[in-house]
This record gives structure tokens, C-alpha cells and sequence, in this order.
């Protein structure tokens, strides 16, 4: 009963964000604050542009589909009521930060989208990972959000308010401190070099989960900050370079830990880390077209994404496990192209837009992203184009990696290997990647079906949005762009399709420790956290309350030795007080005289 | 106005009077039921008082306080300065020591006049049904409501002395309520935990009191609202001496790593309704003194001494913050948390600037409340298994205590500062008023201090995941059910949702209080 | 004869009697140099007074009195070493620690 009332406020709640995102087309721009004395005047200062409309609509539709998706991915779970209200309450939390004028009010949605994600991954807490995957996030994000919370102060404190609509874009050293400090926190959130490592590991999250929070919105939270305060990080010097670094950086990092995963959740959070770069990478060009396409990209990833995810989850939800071991126990005879063909087609789908297969939205998105860097670098003065040039070149390198896994993806687990068993890595019997607890979910062999009608509506849904938003940018493609990433989808296409031809999938064991950042940061920070916090317990037995047990051994010594006077002897008594009587008297003469 | 203050001051210890007046059988059945009575009418008192100050009928209320005084003292501008009261009240009182008793309410103490008797009022409603296991209720609550006399009495005090008796009122009732009501299986440990407690907060209130004593002998008299009209200039010898003697003694009590060894230890074995007191009252007399006192009578002393008060703040929350990573016992746990949380004040105190101020008071409000459902969150999960080590309860609450964890979970994403909950403004203030501190003091300091305490919301945030890990979740196949325990029942209901309910008004509605300490 | 003689005598018995009463470990012995010690002041009374003629005859009105009150406190005295004697079975101060502090 409470279960059912969630699930028609909850989508009902996600379809009035859409609709408030219509009704808002046509507003112009303004901000709004109450009319009230104090802090509550700035506290509550509200904002709409087309930036707002923008994200309203990706979350309102994207929100609604995976609160349709959920009914029929958590039928007969426990705990639906709390996930619905959680998932409801972030859709609420993402739309105050994208309506936020205040800085402060934008701080409270963000960290309130950190929380209902900690509680989110956690939803399965009875599984290990799903634990440790929780907490990694919440952390993380939160490490970054220090840093944010002091960008807000600074850049608050010397523009003189705390609203972002009276910033004013200022070329000084204290406008970059600030906007580096912000970065910090976005680079948690959006989870770039070097806090990328908790978005992987949030996998063990429900599928819906991770479609909605860890690709659609919350991490692209991070890319829609930048957006929104784009004039003030464009002014202040050497902020747009750094995040230029981290963006190339983290794009090709990300591809290439992505083509050693062996589980399709993780293969897709690695494309997300990767695909957000990318993003980043058109907003750190600085000119208006870059935004405009990073955005554009937010646009059709979060389309394409959200559909790799829910067909991820109808994976997990029929067969038990997205391993692709387990996976190709179903696939040697292309059974789960068969038996799921809705499945099959969306996420071929999604796969090709997100590969960049012309046609798709992911194409035209990727397309004017490079072609932005493009411009910027070969516009730009000498010290200002080598970041343009930087992005481009990373955006082409992620290109043909990315053609790389979305094919290796697409062939290891939809079709049957045509090379005898036993090639390099190929997923035998006994391989099971880095998956085992999840394994020990997987239903007996039974007949597989399709996911249920509420799973697969969503699915159709945002595949048609993935063919068909492209070409809203259409008319501004560039030919020669078109082709030079036609050519790196070739180049990356290709070697996947060679390699499982032979049966194949050789995964370099860097890449499989996925650079070691987790062992490096275990090492680093937890390991000397955790020794500090047992020094500080035994400090505080054995100094400070040493101390004060000394405090009280002293005034127990003391009253012992005070003690020793009473001998019980009447002559020493009697030898005091004739000793006590000379000294005055003494005394008394020495006075007198 | 100040015939209520009065009344709210002598109605608790009128009703522990009439308490122990009862004979015991009968006192020990409707103990409770007095208790309640008493304090919510506390609570209705105090409302109105804060009903008047907000809407004055008369000018006394409406006065901002009065410009600085023109002297080359560095300009406090914030909120502690004793003028303007309401329900002034100024009788001598013992001529030949020059102590007058002199009592009135302002901004800064209002809310922390209503803050004390909603806990004791939510104290003794969960004593209604709740008792501890050695009974004798007619005691405790009585105990209770003069710990109440005692907290309203300090943060109404207007007399340096007036301020020191009050404060020494509540040490013995606490000292009562720890060692008889405490932890039923270790009688040495909570006299152990007792004696501790009463021992330091008394050698720190008698440091205290050689500096009130200084404090007269350089201005001449104990009154606050005369001191903080003309406050004690020079940063030097005596008023250096009396600042350094007062801020240590209230860093006993607030608590201020190194002087917060009581604190675990009183927590671990005091009572349910005793922690929740002791964490959300008595915690702040300290800073109330500080805000009260040091700020406003001492300020040429403060800057030279705020630096320290500052390192040693933020050293209490990353101290703090450590110490509960390796803690197993669920109700110290909570105390180490309130260390690094008063901690967060001290820094706010330290800054001495107007935003820096505001945040310590507000925080206080919140660690109040939040640290308070807390603690009768960790009072019901100690009553339902019987002890509160975390190896021996187990894991899995989820799935045993659904409700209670739920509401554990809500708790502790409350107290580790999360914005949108009570608890995120006060820090938020307090760092900012770190980063633009007042002029006279080193800014560099302060933003190494501010970095710091940054990263000691990271740990904060760590502790409370790792004992929401531990505690809550887990595989409910090795920790089943435990078929007697109730989950929560309607008294807890009843007695928490007050607490919930202002966490969040105060997290989306901080304006409420901050709106009446400074204007941002 | 010179004043100072009587009064030499008395200073050596009064020292005589103080060692007496803080040395010696019978407890007679101790009560027998108290009566010591009060009257070397009786000598040292009665030799001011014969020195220094007085109407009131002051110092041998002292003198009477201390012998009275000597009397007086010898008998209760030797009552309690007497008690003491009976309880214990010796007089000896050294061995007499009852009201010692507790180890």
C-alpha cells in the first residue's frame, strides 16, 4: 500500500519536473529570491535559463523512466517503499541544484544527492560490496565537497554575495583559487582524475540506480556547475587548463580501464567516467561552441547511458548476473540475442550511439565537441591553444577506444565466439572476472524471457530519443569532422571485432588493477587513517588520561606521606611542638629586634 | 517579563521539592508525570519569553545593542554582548562581596533557555514509560528538573559570581544521576565515571572563579551588562591571566582537547536520560560562558589568547574525529563525536568576528538537538541488548530494528553536517567566519586551521559510515532477529519526533535563529 | 648570692626534664621529668621573687600554685600509666601506638 503510494508520487513528482521543464521553454531568463530581510533573502534565490530547462527535462524524463523501470526491476524485493521515496527525494534534490541561484542552496541539493546515492548503492546491504561501495562514494564525494564548500567562500566573499547571479567574472588570482576549489568538487562528483575510482565501485547499486544517479544526472551535476557559472571559470585565468589536463587525462584512462572490465556494469560506469571527460573537455575549451557541445553531449549521454544501464539491469534482473562469464554461458549460442530481442535491439542501440555510429546522437554530439576543440585550437593564441589541441587529440584517442569496448561489449555478449575455445582471456567455464558474489546469485538454468513491460517501455523510450535527439543539431555537422570520427570508429571497431573473431580478450594487468588508484589510496589514506585513530585512542589512555590518573596518584602519595606523621609515639608529637615553640620563639626575637 | 523569568528559574526546584516531599511509594509512580508537568510549563514559559523578544511590546526588547564603545579596543561587533535584556531583573544580594543578582535573557540565551527545557521536558516524558533498572524515579526526575534550575539559571545570569553558582548547581545532581542511575553492571566504572567528571569540571570552575575574581579586581564590579559596556582593556598581565583562567576552566566543560578524558567516560556510563542532558546542556555551558564573557569583557585578552583557542579546537575535532574511528562502544562513540563537534564551536568562538559567532551558537542549538536524539537513539539500542558494546549487539539492525535503524541512519547523516540538516550551518559559519576572522588576528593561522577542520568533516563523515556499516547493515543471516525486541514504540515516537522535526525546520529554515545573532 | 645562680640551676634542670620527657622510654620516667621541668620553674619563681622584693609576693604565689597543680597532674597521670600498665602489661612509650595511622 505505502509501496504503491510512493511509486504515484514519485512518478508522478518526476513527470511535473518534465512538464515544469515545457512550461519553462519559453520563460525568459530571470532569478527570483523572497522577498525577506536577512539570510533568508539569499538563502532561497531561485533562477531560470535554458541551462534549467535544459537539465530539467533530461531529469524529469530520465527520473520518470526509471521510476516505471523500477516497478518491474524490484517486484517482490523488500525495501521498495524506501527505495522509491530516496529515488524521489534525489529527483527533488537534482532539481534544487539545477534551480539554485543561491550558492548555498545549490550546496544543499548537491549534498543531498551525495546522501540519497550513499543510501541508494546501499540498497543491497546485506552484500558486502554494495556496503563498501557506498561508503567509498559518500567519502569521496564528500573530500571533494570540502574543497567546494571553500570555493564557495572565497569566490562568495570577494564578489560580495553569495548568488550567482551577482557574481561577477573577475580576472584576479583569488577568482582562480576559487574556481579551483570548486573543481574540487566537481571533480568528486563527476568523479574525474583522481577521485574517479568510487564510481565503478557503485555498481552493486540497482540498475535504475545507476542509470538515474551514476549517468544521467548526479554525476553530470558536475558538468552542468561548470555550464552555470561558465563566464566566471572562463575569466579566471589557468582554471580551464587544469581542467583541461584532467579531462584528457581522465578520458583516456577511463576508455582504457573500460576495455579490461569484464562485467557490463562496470564496462558502462568507466564509459560514463570517460564520456563525462569528454564533456568537461568541451567546456574547458572556454568559447561558447564548446559549452554548447559538452552540453549537447550531457544531453545525449544522459539519453544513451541511462538506456545502456536499464538494459544492463535486464540483464542482471533475468540471467543474475552481468558478468560476462556468466553472460556467455547463455550467449555461445546467441540465445540471449533470441530470447531477449527488445533487450538485444535497445542496447545495440545505445552501444552504437555511444561508439558514435553516424546517425546516432552520440555521434552528433561527439562530433560538435571535436569540432569546437577544433576551432578553439586552431583560433587560439599560442599559450592559450595547447589546452584545445590537448582535448583533441584525447577526444579522438577516447573516440577509437571507446568503438573499441562499446564492440567488444556488444560481440562477447550478444554472440557466440566462432574461434574454438581456449583463446587469449576468453571467458572459460571457470573465469570468472571479478564478479564471484555476484555469481552466486544466478538463477538455476531456466528458460530466459524478456524484462517485463514496465522494464522494456522505459528502454524503448530512451532508444528513440537516442536516435532521433541528434539531429536536432543536425544542420551544424561539419564533414570533414564527420569523417575524421568515422575513421577512429574504424580504427577502434575493428580490433575488437579481429580479437573475438580468434576468441580472444587479452586484458594487460594494469589495466585490470585499473592503474592501481585503489591501491594506492588504500595504502596512502586508509591504511596511516586508520593506524592514526588507533594512536589517538591509546594517546588518550595512556598520556591524557595518564595525566590525570597521575593527577590523583599525586594527591593519594601526598595524603600517604602525610599520613606517616601520625607515629602513634606521644615523644614525637611532644619533640614537634618543642621544636615548633623554639622557632617562634626565635622568631618572635628575631621580629622584635 | 522578569516575574517569568523568576518563575522559570523557581518552578523546577519547586517541583523537585515537592517531589521529595511525596512519600517515596507514591512519589516513584507519578514522578514522571510531575516532571512533565513541570517542564512543559518551563516550556510554555520560556516560549513566551521568546514570543516577546521577537515581537516587543515594550522598547527594552527592541533595542539593538548599543554601538561599540568608542574606545581603541579591537572593534567585537558580534553577538554575546550583554545589553538590552528582557525580564531584567537587579537586586543586591550580598552587598559586602559586591555580587548583585541580576538576571535577563537576550538573543543569544533565549534559545538555549528554550533548547534546555524541551530536552528535560522530552527527558521526563521518556521517563513516563522508560525507567532505568534501579528505579527510584522520585529521585531522578527531581535531580532532573534542578539540573533544569541550574542550566536556565547560567545562561540567564547576568553576575560574574551569580554566573559561577548556577554553573556549580548542576555538578552534583549529574554526579547523583551518573553514579546511581548509570551503566547496572559496572558500579566501579561509573563511580569511577562520576568522580571524574565532578573532579575536573570542578577544578576548572575554581580556575574559573580566580578569574572572575581577577576580572573584579581590574574593573570593579561583576556585572556583565556593566563589563560589557566597558570591558577590561590591555592584553597583558592581569586580564590576560583572568582570560586565560576563565577559557580554561570553561574549556573543562565545553570540552577542549586536552581536557576531554571525562567526557567519553561519563557518557559510556551515565543513563539514558542523563547523556542526553549532559551532551545537550551542559556541553554548552561552557561555550555560552565563552560568548557571554570572554567575548564581550575581554576582548583585548582574546586576541592574544584566540589563536590557541582556535589550534586546539580544530585538534579536538581531528583528535576527535580519529578517536571515534576505532571505538567500539556505541555510546562513546558519541561522546568523542561531540568533542570534535564542540570543537567546531570553539573554532567559531575563536574567530571572534559576527559570522564566525553566529555559527558557534547556532551549532550549539544543533549539536543540542541532534546529539540528543542521538544519544536516546543509543539509550534504546543499549536498553534493547543490554549493553552497547558494538561487537556484542552485533550488525544487521536494518533488519532487526528497522525503524530504530532508520532513524540511526538519519541521525548520524545529521550530526556529520550534511547541508539541508541542522547540523551543516553551524559548521558552515563557523569556517567562514575562519576564513575573514576578526582583523586583530592572524589570517594565515586561521586559514591553515579552516583547511584543517575541512578535512575533520571528511573524517566526521567517515566515523559515522563506519558505525552505520557496523551497526546497521550486514548479513542479517549471521545476526537474526532477536524475537523480544520491540522496535520503536510509541513513547519514542512521541519523545523523538520533536528532535527530528527541528533538525530539518533548522537545516531548511536556518534563518530562524541566525537571523536574530547577525545579519549576513 | 647572684641571681644567676638559682637561675643556671633551674635553666640545667628544666633542660634535664625536657630530655627526660622526650627521651626516655618509661613512662614514669617521663612523669618524673615533668615534675622536673615544673620545678626548675618553681626555683626559677621563687629566685626572681627573692631578687626583686614584691608587695604582692607574686613569684612565691606562682610557686604555690604550680606545686598545687604539679600534685594535681601527677595523680592523674600515674592513673593513666597505671591503665596503661594494666592494658598492655608495660609502661613503655615507644611500644604505646594504638592511635597510630593505619599502614
Amino acid at each position: 500500500m505505502i509501496t504503491l503510494a510512493w511509486r504515484v508520487l514519485g512518478t508522478a513528482f518526476s513527470l511535473a519536473v518534465a512538464a515544469a521543464a515545457a512550461l519553462l521553454w519559453q520563460v525568459e531568463p530571470q532569478t527570483w529570491a523572497p522577498d525577506l530581510s536577512g539570510f533568508s533573502g539569499t538563502l532561497y534565490a531561485v533562477r531560470t535559463d535554458d541551462l534549467t530547462v535544459l537539465m530539467l527535462a533530461i531529469v524529469g524524463v530520465v527520473a520518470s523512466c526509471v521510476q516505471v523501470y523500477s516497478i518491474g526491476y524490484l517486484h517482490g524485493e523488500p525495501r521498495t517503499a524506501s527505495y522509491t521515496a530516496i529515488v524521489t527525494l534525489f529527483t527533488a534534490a537534482m532539481v534544487t541544484v539545477v534551480v539554485a541561484d543561491s550558492l548555498f542552496l545549490l550546496l544543499i541539493g548537491w549534498e543531498v544527492m551525495g546522501v540519497c546515492s550513499y543510501l541508494l548503492i546501499g540498497q543491497y546491504w546485506e552484500r558486502r560490496d554494495a556496503r563498501a561501495g557506498a561508503v567509498k562514494a559518500f567519502l569521496m564525494t564528500r573530500f571533494g565537497d570540502v574543497g567546494f564548500l571553500f570555493g564557495i567562500f572565497v569566490l562568495g566573499v570577494a564578489g560580495g554575495s553569495f548568488r550567482i547571479s551577482e557574481l561577477e567574472p573577475s580576472g584576479s588570482g583569488l577568482a582562480t583559487v576559487g574556481t579551483l576549489l570548486l573543481l574540487c568538487g566537481v571533480v568528486g562528483k563527476s568523479a574525474q582524475i583522481p577521485l574517479q575510482t568510487w564510481l565503478p565501485d557503485a555498481m552493486p547499486g540497482p540498475a535504475p540506480v545507476s542509470a538515474l544517479i551514476h549517468a544521467a544526472t548526479m554525476v553530470a551535476a558536475g558538468v552542468f556547475l561548470v555550464a552555470r557559472m561558465f563566464d566566471v571559470f572562463v575569466a579566471a585565468p589557468g582554471t580551464l587548463s587544469v581542467l583541461a589536463v584532467i579531462a584528457a587525462l581522465t578520458m583516456v584512462v577511463a576508455a582504457l580501464c573500460a576495455t579490461a572490465a569484464v562485467e557490463v556494469k562496470r564496462i558502462l560506469a568507466w564509459s560514463t567516467v570517460s564520456q563525462l571527460a569528454v564533456m568537461f573537455g568541451g567546456l574547458a575549451l572556454g568559447t561558447d561552441d564548446g559549452r554548447h557541445a559538452g552540453l549537447f553531449h550531457l544531453l545525449t549521454h544522459a539519453a544513451f547511458k541511462a538506456l545502456l544501464f536499464l538494459c544492463a539491469g535486464v540483464l542482471l534482473h533475468q540471467v543474475g548476473s552481468a558478468t560476462f562469464a556468466v553472460l556467455r554461458r547463455r550467449a555461445r549460442r546467441g540465445v540471449l540475442r533470441k530470447l531477449m530481442p527488445v533487450t538485444f535491439g535497445t542496447m545495440t542501440i545505445g552501444l552504437a550511439a555511444l561508439a558514435g555510429v553516424p546517425g546516432l546522437s552520440g555521434f552528433f554530439s561527439k562530433d560538435s565537441v571535436v569540432e569546437a576543440a577544433w576551432h578553439a585550437a586552431r583560433d587560439g593564441r599560442g599559450d592559450t591553444s595547447w589546452p584545445a589541441w590537448l582535448v583533441l587529440v584525447a577526444v579522438l584517442v577516447t573516440g577509437m577506444l571507446t568503438a573499441f569496448y562499446c564492440t567488444r561489449l556488444w560481440l562477447w555478449v550478444f554472440f557466440g565466439s566462432p574461434a574454438p575455445l581456449g583463446g587469449l582471456g576468453a571467458f572459460e567455464e571457470e573465469d570468472l572476472g571479478d564478479s564471484s558474489a555476484v555469481d552466486a546469485q544466478e538463477q538455476p538454468y531456466h528458460p530466459l524471457r524478456d524484462g517485463s513491460p514496465w522494464m522494456l517501455a522505459p528502454m524503448v523510450l530512451l532508444a528513440l530519443a537516442t536516435l532521433v535527439l541528434g539531429y536536432a543539431e543536425a544542420s551544424q555537422l561539419d564533414p570533414a569532422v564527420a569523417g575524421v570520427t568515422t575513421l577512429a570508429l574504424m580504427f577502434g571497431a575493428v580490433p575488437a571485432y579481429s580479437l573475438w573473431k580468434r576468441g580472444a580478450d587479452p586484458r594487460p594487468a594494469v589495466l585490470e588493477r585499473e592503474f592501481g588508484f585503489d591501491a594506492f589510496y588504500q595504502l596512502a589514506v586508509v591504511r596511516p587513517v586508520r593506524f592514526a585513530a588507533g594512536l589517538v585512542v591509546t594517546g588518550d589512555r595512556d598520556v591524557i588520561d595518564g595525566w590525570v590518573r597521575g593527577f590523583g596518584k599525586a594527591g593519594t602519595l601526598a595524603s600517604d606521606g602525610f599520613r606517616r606523621l601520625q607515629t602513634g609515639n606521644v615523644q614525637t608529637y611532644l619533640t614537634a611542638a618543642v621544636l615548633g615553640v623554639v622557632a617562634l620563639a626565635v622568631l618572635a626575637g628575631v621580629i622584635a629586634s | 517579563m522578569s516575574a517569568l523569568l523568576l518563575v522559570l528559574l523557581g518552578l523546577p526546584l519547586a517541583g523537585a521539592a515537592l517531589l521529595w516531599l511525596l512519600p517515596v511509594v507514591l512519589g516513584d509512580r507519578i514522578a514522571a508525570l510531575v516532571g512533565t508537568v513541570v517542564s512543559g510549563l518551563v516550556l510554555v514559559g520560556s516560549a513566551v519569553l521568546g514570543y516577546r523578544w521577537l515581537n516587543p511590546g515594550s522598547p527594552a526588547g527592541t533595542q539593538q545593542a548599543d554601538s561599540v564603545p568608542a574606545t581603541d579596543l579591537p572593534a567585537y561587533d558580534g553577538p554575546g554582548r550583554a545589553a538590552a535584556m528582557l525580564g531584567d531583573t537587579n537586586v543586591p544580594w550580598l552587598p559586602a562581596l559586591d555580587v548583585r543578582f541580576h538576571v535577563g535573557v537576550d538573543a543569544v540565551s533565549l534559545p538555549l533557555i528554550v533548547l534546555s527545557a524541551l530536552l528535560v521536558l522530552l527527558c521526563c516524558v521518556y521517563s513516563l514509560r522508560i525507567t532505568p533498572q534501579a528505579g527510584r524515579m522520585r529521585s531522578l526526575v527531581a535531580l532532573l528538573l534542578i539540573i533544569e534550575t541550574g542550566v536556565i539559571g547560567t545562561f540567564s545570569a547576568l553576575d560574574l559570581v551569580l554566573f559561577f553558582i548556577f554553573f556549580e548547581v548542576v555538578l552534583i545532581p549529574m554526579w547523583l544521576v551518573i553514579d546511581i542511575w548509570g551503566d547496572h553492571h559496572d558500579r566501579a566504572g561509573r563511580r569511577l565515571a562520576a568522580n571524574r567528571f565532578v573532579l575536573m569540571t570542578v577544578l576548572g570552575s575554581a580556575v574559573m572563579l580566580i578569574g572572575f575574581l581577577l576580572v573584579h579586581a581590574e574593573s570593579g564590579t561583576f556585572d556583565l551588562v556593566a563589563l560589557a559596556a566597558n570591558p577590561v582593556p590591555g592584553g597583558t598581565g592581569v586580564p590576560l591571566t583572568a582570560a586565560i583562567l576563565i577559557a580554561v576552566g570553561l574549556a573543562v566543560k565545553m570540552p577542549i582537547w586536552p581536557l576531554h578524558i571525562w567526557l567519553p567516560d561519563a557518557h559510556a556510563k551515565a543513563p539514558t536520560v542523563g547523556s542526553v542532558l549532559l551532551a545537550g546542556l551542559l556541553l554548552k555551558l561552557g561555550s555560552y560562558g565563552m560568548v557571554r564573557i570572554l567575548l564581550p569583557v575581554l576582548p583585548d585578552a582574546m586576541v592574544e589568547i584566540a589563536p590557541y583557542l582556535a589550534g586546539f579546537s580544530v585538534i579536538a575535532i581531528v583528535l576527535g574525529s580519529l578517536a571515534c574511528l576505532a571505538q567500539t562502544d556505541v555510546k562513546r562513540l558519541i561522546a568523542y563525536s561531540s568533542v570534535g563537534h564542540m570543537g567546531f564551536i570553539g573554532l567559531g568562538i575563536a574567530t571572534m568576528s559576527a559570522v564566525g559567532v553566529t555559527g558557534a551558537l547556532f551549532a550549539n542549538i544543533a549539536h543540542g538537538v541532534i546529539t540528543g536524539l542521538l544519544f536516546f537513539l543509543a539509550g534504546a539500542i543499549k536498553d534493547r541488548h543490554d549493553t552497547s558494546d558494538l561487537r556484542l549487539i552485533g550488525r544487521a539492525l536494518y533488519a532487526r530494528l528497522p525503524r530504530i535503524g532508520a532513524l540511526l541512519t538519519f541521525a548520524c547523516l545529521a550530526s556529520l553536517g550534511l547541508p539541508g540538516l541542522a547540523g551543516f550551518w553551524g559548521e558552515m559559519l563557523a569556517l567562514l567566519g575562519a576564513y575573514e576572522p576578526n582583523e586583530a588576528l592572524p589570517r594565515a593561522t586561521f586559514l591553515t586551521l579552516m583547511v584543517i577542520a575541512g578535512v575533520g568533516t571528511v573524517l566526521t563523515a567517515a566515523y559515522f559510515l563506519r558505525l552505520v556499516r557496523n551497526l546497521c547493515q550486514g548479513d542479517p543471516a549471521q545476526y537474526p532477529s532477536t524475537t523480544f525486541a520491540v522496535d520503536l514504540s510509541r513513547i519514542e515516537l512521541v519523545t523523538w519526533t520533536p528532535l527530528i522535526v527541528l533538525t530539518v525546520l533548522l537545516g531548511l529554515w536556518p534563518a530562524l535563529l541566525i537571523d536574530r545573532w547577525v545579519l549576513l | 648570692m647572684p641571681l644567676i645562680v638559682p637561675l643556671l640551676l633551674a635553666v640545667v634542670l628544666f633542660c634535664l626534664g625536657v630530655y627526660g620527657v622526650l627521651a626516655r622510654r618509661n613512662a614514669i620516667t617521663v612523669l618524673m621529668s615533668v615534675e622536673l621541668m615544673l620545678n626548675a620553674v618553681n626555683l626559677n619563681l621563687v629566685a626572681f621573687d627573692a631578687w626583686r622584693v614584691d608587695q604582692l609576693a607574686t613569684g612565691q604565689t606562682a610557686a604555690v600554685f604550680v606545686i598545687t597543680i604539679a600534685a594535681a597532674e601527677i595523680g592523674l597521670g600515674l592513673a593513666i600509666v597505671l591503665l596503661l600498665f594494666r592494658g598492655h602489661g608495660h609502661a613503655d612509650t615507644d611500644r604505646a601506638r594504638d592511635l597510630v595511622e593505619a599502614e
